[in-house]
């Protein structure tokens, strides 16, 4: 709405700038007009001139040379005496050459003489009366009393402001409807950026408008839906696929499980029925995250959130990793900083223990010929830092690489070496440590993995014994 | 009910061949009385006529689903129950654990992750039906510990335990040879975190040493597992 409002006031200072520049100009442009027709009308000789160049000697009237040429700019010319009679007279028509009363000479004096516009003068001997042509000159007076002439400033001044006041509210009246008649469509717009469908009146000067921006909702609105039933597709047919293959499945672990205690198999085929059941627990772990990474891409898997000590947590997962029977090859040594112990978050305590047993077990997988894992817990500042090291083949530069990449699993998929259980295991790692506000890096160490995770120690409470 | 073998068992899953595993595994195990169902109707019959200790069921069947057979079975009789199914949403889950159901188990499973887990429920629901001579009487190697009496005899001595040295020894016990956690320790003794009773257990530990160690400084029974816990190490 601030935008909407910004240009409004924008258009009515533009207005009144537009106004105000006219009303100068106009002025300048009268001034101008006035001063050069003023000038231009004077192109006839001043009768004052030419009474000066008629003078008399004897009984009769002379005209000097000068006074001819300035009389041939007139239609016609005469001079009355004290009674009205002709004394002298220059081209003048027929019907006028008569006495006149003092009546008609009041009259033609400001008016007109039979529609000759007259001017007079007083000459020594009597009025000196010329004429200009018929409908040459418009004659009007202006009476003003001394008071209005001296007031005249004021009334400048009250004209500038009137005109002022009118283009004021006009403006203000005329920017208030631009208002009215854009703040739907302003509206309709913001609400639109915020990702949300529209449904604006086509009416007034906006219609159109409006009708373009319903349109671009509804294209929105189809495409955002479109967008979702195709995700919701992808998470469905993946839960669906991955329901199904779990009841096969379990029959391959169930039995290779059974055959492995079976006593009648030589050491060869033991081995052989080991490896059946390993691959498919791996294969069981692979649906899982499967499942799991593609509902934490659409965020359909809600956090459960729940309070819990990381110390715990950490305790009961590595004991767990010996309780059920961890080979002697590998070692797992958890090192806990005190200040950690009465350490209390908020989480998933489910999607997490998921995510540490997915690093502990890429340690494992990935070195068969055993290894030692160190897990470390520890504050740094506002953080609890997880630490999980092993000093085995390390993680490849290509999986470093595709974790921390967009589109990682579209890019495993694509490069065959990489489209293994790993990738996909420190992917769904990194969701649910994003999903939890927290970060995970892969660091880079002579020997071995080293991954260090970050979680925020938000409004923790220390928990007293 | 003699042992905890003899529950009669009903297992209902619509998947004949996954049916027929289960059967094998458990009779393997020792489990005899089994009756397997492959809808809601072949369920509530053998429901009927024999009367399970004991029910393992699918979500997903054919004429219903697992959530309703159960509550329709616990409203006529409380008995435990273990949910085998291929649905891993969080939400089947908890509400099938909100139920009521002793346990919820994703397919694919581990068959020794079911069993340990089915005999989890089955000695909490039946122990006071077996007899609990097993419990009451357990040699940690010289030593020999009654849990009725809290007495422990070694070389001919007897000495008393403590209510938390019986405490802390029962919770070993029941997990002879896995770790059993500080947390877990702390929570079954004191009801309470690990926080604040580090020394605590330790003292408690060191005096359960004395009295069943023959070298308390040597443990050879009640061993620690740094950063971890403690473990009772099985009998040989």
């Amino acid at each position: 709405m601030k935008s909407l409002f910004k240009i409004v006031s924008r258009y009515i200072g533009a207005a009144f700038f537009i106004t105000f520049l006219i009303l100068i100009l106009n002025i300048f442009l009268d001034a101008y007009f006035i001063l050069y027709y003023g000038e231009a009308s004077q192109n006839l000789p001043g009768i004052e001139n030419v009474s000066k160049e008629i003078t008399k000697t004897g009984d009769e009237f002379e005209v000097t040379k000068k006074g001819k040429e300035m009389l041939e700019s007139y239609e016609w010319a005469f001079l009355l005496d004290e009674d009205g009679t002709i004394l002298w007279s220059d081209k003048l028509p027929e019907d006028l050459n008569k006495s006149y009363s003092l009546t008609e000479v009041a009259g033609f004096s400001r008016w007109y003489l039979k529609d000759y516009p007259v001017k007079v003068w007083t000459h020594p001997d009597g009025l000196l009366v010329l004429a200009s042509e018929k409908n040459s000159v418009w004659k009007q007076q202006l009476v003003l009393d001394m008071d209005t002439i001296n007031e005249s400033n004021r009334i400048v001044l009250v004209f500038l402001l009137g005109n002022t006041l009118l283009i004021l509210l006009l403006c203000l009246f005329f920017g208030y409807r631009f208002y009215r008649s854009l703040k739907p469509v302003a509206l309709g717009i913001e609400t639109l950026a915020e990702e949300k469908s529209i449904r604006l009146p086509e009416k007034g000067m906006t219609a159109e408008l409006a009708g373009k921006l319903n349109q671009t909702s509804e294209l929105l609105e189809k495409q955002k839906q479109l967008i979702e039933t195709r995700d919701t597709a992808r998470t469905n047919w993946i839960a669906g696929v991955s329901h199904d293959i779990r009841t096969p499945l379990s029959m391959i672990m169930g039995y290779s499980e059974q055959l492995e205690q079976a006593k009648n198999l030589d050491e060869e085929q033991k081995k052989q029925v080991q490896i059946m059941k390993a691959q498919s627990i791996k294969i069981k772990r692979l649906i899982e995250d499967l499942n799991l990474t593609s509902k934490l891409q659409y965020q359909m898997q809600p956090l459960r959130s729940e309070n819990y000590h990381p110390a715990k947590q950490f305790r009961q997962i590595v004991a767990s990793y010996y309780n059920e029977g961890l080979s002697e090859q590998y070692e797992i040594n958890l090192e806990i900083a005190p200040k950690i112990e009465p350490l209390e978050l908020k989480g998933d305590l489910q999607l997490l223990n998921r995510a540490y047993e997915n690093l502990i077990g890429n340690s494992i997988r990935h070195n068969e010929a055993g290894c030692k894992i160190s897990i470390t817990l520890q504050k740094k500042e506002e953080l609890l830092e997880i630490l999980f090291c092993d000093d085995g083949v390390g993680i490849p530069a290509a999986v470093k690489a595709g974790v921390f990449e967009e589109d990682s699993m579209q890019k495993a998929s694509e490069d065959k070496e990489l489209g293994n259980v790993h990738i996909m295991g420190l992917h769904v790692v990194k969701q649910i440590i994003l999903s939890h506000g927290g970060s995970m890096e892969i660091l880079t160490v002579e020997k071995g993995a080293t991954i260090r995770i970050c979680l925020p120690v938000m409004g923790h409470s220390e928990v007293s014994a | 009910m003699e042992r905890i073998q003899d529950v009669k068992i009903l297992i209902v899953d619509d998947n004949e061949e996954l049916l027929e595993m289960l059967e094998k595994i458990l009779k393997k195990e020792g489990f005899l009385n089994l009756f397997p169902a492959k809808s809601c109707e072949e369920a509530r019959k053998v429901y009927e006529t024999v009367r399970p200790d004991f029910m393992i069921l699918d979500v997903n069947l054919p004429d219903g689903d697992g959530f309703h057979l159960f509550m329709e079975f616990r409203q006529k009789e409380d008995i435990p129950a273990l949910f085998l199914s291929a649905r891993d949403e969080d939400q089947d889950r908890l509400f099938g654990l909100g139920l009521g159901a002793d346990d919820y188990i994703t397919k694919p499973f581990l068959t020794q992750e079911l069993l340990l887990r089915i005999q989890l429920i089955l000695k909490r629901t039946y122990a006071g039906v077996l007899q609990q001579k097993k419990t009451e009487e357990v040699k940690i190697g010289n030593a020999s510990v009654d849990f009725k009496s809290a007495t422990v005899k070694k070389d001919g001595k007897e000495s008393v335990l403590t209510a938390k040295e019986l405490a802390i020894l029962k919770k070993l016990t029941e997990n002879r040879g896995n770790i059993v956690t500080f947390d877990m320790l702390c929570d079954a003794v004191w009801g309470d975190g690990y926080y604040g009773y580090e020394n605590t257990l330790m003292v408690h530990i060191r005096h359960l040493r004395e009295k069943i160690e023959e070298d308390p400084s040597k443990p050879k029974w009640i061993l620690t597992v740094r950063g971890l816990g403690y473990k009772l190490v099985k009998e040989a």
